[in-house]
């Protein structure tokens, strides 16, 4: 892989490789830093890509990794789920503040998913990848990942399900 | 599309059993007006997909200062190159123009002019001796004294 190819394949997924780290890390600090470090390691060993066929899901495997690693380490479990933060430009107006509340409710929801299935939500409904992709990220068999994607669905459509009732119930 | 399509692909996305195209009927079905009112919780769901999709890296990486060094270090050793390539051109040049004088005469022509121009470059040397500026350095001090007592009688 040449200089180049590298800068052109970072450019394009480096958003991406962002969100998913932040799906794994929680923390947007965290998951900003994990992409620097996972890209300056990839630069060195860069001229090994050749063989690997999608580089894109090399790339996204390796924050995945990265981010597990990250999380294995006790610095990064302490703060988990103190550095949480809702600061999202689009919501900064007062008139947004009802879709503020529902991005909270639901960002909520994810995160309290099990690390696999928010990560395979993450790339399937967020990042719109194709099974036999998320299949070389997270390195498991098409058939469990839609298994787990079902139950993560289904998680969410019910908490959510329950939250517009309790809120139904509330506003009568 | 009519509710009933929406609500049997609503089913088997939950499944984990719909097509990316599927999925993208449902995110434009749920982006859109006409959302029918059992479906408002899933809506919140896509609402957050579509704002996810949005963020950014905040850190977006760099690779200027890189490049910039890196174009540096050539540019360098293009200069360089094309100033030893030059140069080496010149005197290739120089070269070719002694040959070609040598091959217009011969080396017996040569010869006898460098002897000719040589030969008279000693004529004079005895006259030019006798003032005592070239061969002994001796006379040349006499000389310079004579002229000193000279100044001196002038005063």
């Amino acid at each position: 892989m040449t200089e180049l190819e590298f800068i052109h394949t970072v450019k394009n997924i480096e958003d991406r490789m962002y969100r998913l780290a932040k799906s794994i890390l929680i923390s947007e600090d965290e998951a900003a830093d994990a992409v620097q470090e996972i890209c300056a390691k990839l630069w060195t060993k860069r001229t090994q890509l050749d063989n690997v066929s999608n580089k894109e899901a090399y790339f996204m495997r390796a924050v995945r990794n990265y981010c597990l690693d990250r999380l294995k380490s006790k610095q990064s479990k302490e703060t988990r789920f103190d550095n949480i933060s809702f600061k999202t430009k689009a919501f900064s107006s007062e008139k947004n503040y009802e879709k503020k509340e529902a991005y909270n409710l639901v960002l909520k929801l994810m995160n309290a998913l099990p690390e696999k299935q928010r990560v395979i939500i993450q790339l399937r409904d967020i990042e719109g990848y194709k099974f036999e992709e998320i299949a070389e990220i997270v390195n498991m068999k098409e058939n469990a990942i839609r298994t787990a994607l079902s139950r993560a669905r289904k998680t969410l459509k019910e908490a959510l399900i329950k939250q517009y009732e309790y809120g139904l119930q509330y506003n009568k | 599309m009519d509710y009933n399509t929406i609500n049997s692909i609503i089913q088997a996305y939950l499944e984990g059993e719909t097509t990316l195209e599927e999925e993208k009927v449902l995110q434009e079905y749920f982006a859109g007006e006409k959302v029918a009112p059992e479906h408002l919780a899933l809506k919140k769901l896509f609402d957050f997909y579509q704002e996810e999709r949005s963020l950014k890296n905040p850190n977006p990486l760099h690779f200027q200062t890189l490049k910039r060094r890196k174009n540096y270090k050539l540019a360098t050793a293009a200069v360089l190159v094309l100033g030893l390539g030059l140069f080496g051109l010149f005197n290739m040049k120089n070269t070719n123009q002694n040959d070609a004088y040598a091959d217009t005469k011969s080396k017996k022509e040569i010869y006898k002019e460098v002897k000719k121009y040589s030969s008279d470059l000693n004529k004079g040397i005895k006259q030019l001796s006798a003032f005592g500026f070239i061969g002994n350095t001796g006379s040349q001090k006499k000389v310079k004294k004579d002229s000193l007592k000279n100044k001196n009688t002038k005063k």
